[in-house]
């Protein structure tokens, strides 16, 4: 088992106050998906996992290509950590966590493609969807937002305003077009359904340098996932638990765990609904 | 006596509907027409009487004559047609060559001369919320094809016997497909930071930001004049592909292979003047304030490097960690990551020899 009291851990061992999310007084703003209502594949800009356009990583090489990727030090998690100028992003306090976790995860995808840095305001597109209002929502629905029309960058609509009035300009969304997730972007299984699958797409995209926008019902809250650990190598290969320590961004400022980043740990780790954004808008 | 004459010209535009390219877009139409400005001048003579302390005697007589046609000027007219009223969108109609100007709801003109490359948007200001964009191209003058709708154009790339990249400078693109694993020996390549400090530290900048990219081999770009982009719509016979230029000639190909293959494919685009070639070794530390092992190396390690041309500077662009460590022998060069032993480094500079 590995050891990660290096690592700031949320698990079931762990006792923390963000286990329960109502308690905790930050505001998080994860509505959980309904999934009857807005099934997998929904989103016309996100198909439901096609094993033809990402073939999943069979679970007998999952264990190597983990170990290998985290000596070589080539997961989308270094990249993201070695970037200086990358600091974790901040909801302020508000419901917007579903528009966070998709923006931190087209700057991640911007660093992996080794693009011009650029600090995303993620409160321009949930405060769009939210017609001004502080109110929740989750991944998937963000992330649809990211690739119809981006997210602008702070310098246009500084980081946290509130004041959409000022910000919400059309030239400005001209602008924020250069910020858009594309490529598609996959719907993953929701794991009340089969939740191998859902560890398996995860992983994938893991070593696929692909981030994976990850809504927690229990947390209430959404954050974009980076990595997973093969945390019980004594497990079965294709054991999903084997892998239950899933280390994410928050956007809740860099003074939350090790700045900013956390490890989910055991029935906290896996999402209850999750996409992956696989590329960014070039230039 | 004077009899003042006026001479009135009525310019009408008629849009004729000569050539149209057609780009249909997801849920805005955009459609491109090559019109004439016709002239059409009509003279009016006007004579009236005025008396010597110029008060006018009856009312002037006045005749119209035949209207003149001539053709004026080329016009490229943009239309755009949406399913909505026009005050619920907004829309952007840009191109870096001409200057359109909004004759009507929907339809922008342009009397500059050539081809232009121009970028329609359409944004909704009212939810639902919708966007679109387009990319048309607009002929003003010149040949007329034929009347029926052609695909959009393809941004030109660069002539296959110059270099694969656009502008002076070493410039380097990694193009894959995120949809597929890569093979195992280009993870290395493509993620991991020896490359990729390597590649950073000697392509040139623009704004600061190194010129090398990973892309997808679908990816968008905003402008598909983009240097980037032009390279990426350049034939391919494989995927994973490795595009190098360094402005006058370049490498479009498989990578070599792993880590060692890929730098020295690159190092051998490097331009002269980017190699620093020195008879003494030479090593740069990147080092920061602060940084601990930094200042341990300095008290332990750097007395024992006899020898060396040494220095010390704050971390450029390309190092994302400190210490780093560039060392420079003859003409090769090596960038080392992390606390070095003085040991190490005259062992690697033997190597270099």
């Amino acid at each position: 088992m590995i050891d990660f009291s290096k690592h700031y851990v949320i698990g079931d061992e762990t006792p923390s106050r963000e286990f329960d999310a109502m308690a905790d007084g930050r505001a998080k703003g994860l509505i959980p998906r309904d999934y009857d209502e807005f099934p997998q594949g929904f989103y016309a800009a996100a198909p439901a996992w096609d094993l033809a356009s990402l073939p999943l990583v069979p679970w007998d090489e999952i264990p190597d290509r983990i170990a290998y990727m985290e000596e070589k030090k080539i997961r989308l998690i270094d990249m993201v950590k070695a970037e200086s100028k990358f600091e974790a992003l901040d909801q302020n306090g508000q419901g917007y966590c579903w528009f966070y976790s998709g923006t931190a995860a087209v700057m991640a995808l911007r660093i992996r493609n080794n693009q011009p840095y650029q600090r995303l305001s993620a409160h321009s597109g949930a405060w769009v969807i939210k017609n001004g209002r502080d109110q929740g929502g989750w991944g998937a629905q963000g992330l649809d937002f990211l690739k119809e029309r981006g997210v602008m960058p702070t310098s246009i609509w500084t980081e946290k305003s509130m004041d959409g009035g000022r910000f919400n300009t059309p030239a400005n969304w001209v602008v924020a077009a250069e910020y858009r997730a594309t490529e598609g972007f996959v719907d993953l299984n929701p794991r009340q359904y089969d939740r191998e699958l859902t560890v398996q797409q995860i992983i994938t995209c893991y070593l696929n340098c692909i981030p994976v926008i990850s809504d927690f019902n229990w947390w209430g809250h959404s954050v974009c996932g980076l990595w997973c650990y093969d945390a019980y190598p004594s497990k079965r290969k294709n054991d999903p638990s084997r892998y239950a320590a899933n280390e994410i961004l928050n956007s809740w400022k860099k003074s939350w765990g090790q700045n900013g980043y956390g490890i989910l740990k055991d029935s906290k780790a896996f999402p209850d609904g999750a996409t992956g954004p696989r590329n960014a808008w070039g230039n | 006596m004077k009899f003042p004459m006026f001479l009135v010209l009525l310019v009408s535009l008629v849009v004729t509907p000569i050539y149209a390219q057609v780009e249909i877009t997801n849920r805005f139409e955009v459609k491109v027409k090559k019109a004439q400005a016709v002239v059409t001048s009509t003279t009016v003579t006007s004579v009236q009487v005025v008396s010597e302390d110029g008060a006018s005697i009856g009312k002037p007589n006045e005749k119209e004559g035949e209207p003149v046609v001539s053709n004026g000027q080329d016009v490229g007219v943009v239309l755009v047609e949406v399913g909505r009223p026009w005050e619920e969108v907004a829309v952007k109609v840009r191109s870096t060559t001409a200057n359109f100007i909004n004759l009507l709801p929907g339809v922008y003109a342009t009397k500059d001369p050539g081809t232009h490359q121009v970028n329609v948007s359409v944004l909704s200001v009212v939810p639902p919320v919708l966007w679109d964009d387009a990319l048309v191209t607009v002929i003003v003058g010149g040949e007329v094809p034929g009347p029926s709708p052609g695909p959009t154009p393809q941004p030109q790339p660069p002539s296959p016997n110059g270099p694969p990249i656009d502008g002076p400078g070493l410039r380097v693109l990694f193009v894959y497909e995120t949809a597929e694993s890569l093979p195992r020996e280009l993870e290395e390549v493509f993620y991991g930071n020896q490359v990729r400090s390597f590649i950073n530290s000697v392509v040139v900048k623009v704004d600061e930001q190194p010129e090398f990219r990973l892309v997808d081999q679908d990816a968008q770009f905003t402008d598909p004049n983009h240097r980037f982009a032009k390279a990426l719509v350049r034939p391919r016979s494989s995927i994973p592909w490795l595009i190098i230029s360094n402005g006058t000639t370049g490498y479009e190909g498989p990578f070599p292979g792993g880590v060692s293959a890929t730098l020295e494919l690159v190092r051998s685009f490097v331009p002269l003047q980017a190699t620093v070639t020195t008879s003494v070794p030479k090593i740069v530390m990147y080092s920061a304030e602060g940084c601990i092992p930094c200042a341990t190396f300095k008290r332990v390690e750097l007395p024992k490097l006899v020898g060396i041309d040494f220095s010390s500077k704050p971390p450029v662009s390309s190092v994302s960690l400190v210490p780093t460590f560039d060392i420079y022998v003859g003409a090769k060069s090596r960038r080392l990551v992390g606390y070095q032993t003085a040991a190490n480094l005259l062992s690697i500079i033997e190597g270099m020899k």
